[in-house]
């Protein structure tokens, strides 16, 4: 099993927009929820979301080609 | 010994046996500690190695905490700065008594030892034993991602096959010997139990580790598991004949020296500040 890229947002208060503060590499979503909780910790977050960046799909039209963020 | 405070009407051989259970969370919560943050350096992921220092971390703020109860309920003091007893003194999980050999001691310090300690914490929680029964959920709730760390890497190691699942299993099957034994014969808590300060006995919280152990192996009897009437257990049985209650193991040896040294910083004597 290899690692794959994950990005890391939060947001501090309920309804704030949410930020990304990062990435990380972990092989599975399970280590990657740990991951990003121990190396993000440095503010009191209300929410923490780890995202698989191959799941991320960019919506500029330049990129139109169907692909996530890491095959544009 | 001295007077327990918050339990006053404990008689003297259960109070004692409060008394060293609080003593053996503290140790090897110390020594889980020492090995997590030797970890920081060598693990095979940068993520894991900042995960390992963040454990240690947390299981150095737990032993400080036991700590501090020790010193007010039992009159007990344990400095790991200024501790002097011997390593045949320490009542820590055998497992931990020497460096890890590789990641795969690592993971099996996270999910066998480091749980164990966590159900015995929560045998606590909601019961009479106010000075842990208060903490036990807070400290809980920081144990959660340890134990998502070490499954996830167990279930990891599961899926690799071959000689990462092979060295895995060789320290799970070490673990959990050693780690059995920390929760000593049948009712030797009894009077813990009968007296309300935990909820649960330790022979159950042993049963409830080797199921939870279990159902994360492709097959458990390759670390020394055999499914029987009541779940899994040991396929080897202990022997409790040589069961030290006061350290509540039955290896008579000790964590190495050169570990102790380094938690008492041995060779920075001349700039102890305390």
């Amino acid at each position: 099993m290899t690692d794959q890229v994950f990005e890391v947002f939060c947001r501090i208060a309920p309804g704030d927009p949410m930020s990304h503060i990062g990435t990380l590499n972990a092989p599975h979503i399970d280590l990657a929820q740990v991951y990003a909780w121990k190396i993000y910790d440095e503010e009191d977050w209300s929410d923490m979301w780890v995202i698989p960046r191959a799941s991320i799909v960019s919506a500029h039209p330049a990129n139109d080609d169907g692909a996530g963020v890491e095959g544009a | 010994m001295s007077e327990a405070t918050a339990k006053p009407d404990l008689n003297d051989a259960t109070r004692m046996r409060l008394q060293t259970t609080v003593v053996a969370l503290s140790d090897t919560k110390l020594l889980l500690g020492y090995h997590y943050g030797e970890w920081t350096f060598g693990p095979p992921a940068i993520e894991a190695g900042i995960a390992a220092c963040s454990m240690a971390q947390e299981e150095f703020g737990h032993t400080r905490l036991f700590n501090r109860i020790l010193k007010r309920e039992f009159e007990v003091e344990i400095d790991p700065l200024n501790d002097t007893r011997a390593p045949q003194a320490f009542a820590s999980i055998a497992f931990l008594d020497k460096a890890f050999g590789s990641w795969a001691d690592l993971v099996a310090a996270n999910v066998v030892v480091d749980q164990a300690l966590s159900l015995l914490v929560s045998a606590f929680s909601g019961g009479g034993f106010d000075s842990i029964a208060r903490v036990a959920d807070k400290m809980l709730l920081e144990e959660r991602f340890h134990y998502a760390h070490a499954e996830g890497w167990v279930r990891l190691m599961e899926e690799k096959g071959g000689a990462p699942r092979e060295a895995l299993h060789d320290s799970l099957s070490r673990a959990i010997r050693d780690t059995s034994a920390f929760f000593g014969p049948p009712a030797h808590d009894a009077a813990l139990v009968t007296a309300e300060l935990k909820h649960i006995d330790d022979d159950a919280l042993r049963q409830r580790l080797l199921d939870r152990l279990a159902s994360l192996l492709a097959e458990p009897e390759a670390v020394g598991l055999t499914s029987g009437s009541r779940g899994w257990t040991l396929a080897e049985p202990l022997g409790w004949d040589d069961w030290d209650p006061a350290r509540r193991r039955l290896d008579r040896g000790g964590p190495d020296a050169a570990i102790l040294d380094e938690l008492r910083g041995t060779k920075n004597v001349a700039f102890k500040t305390a």
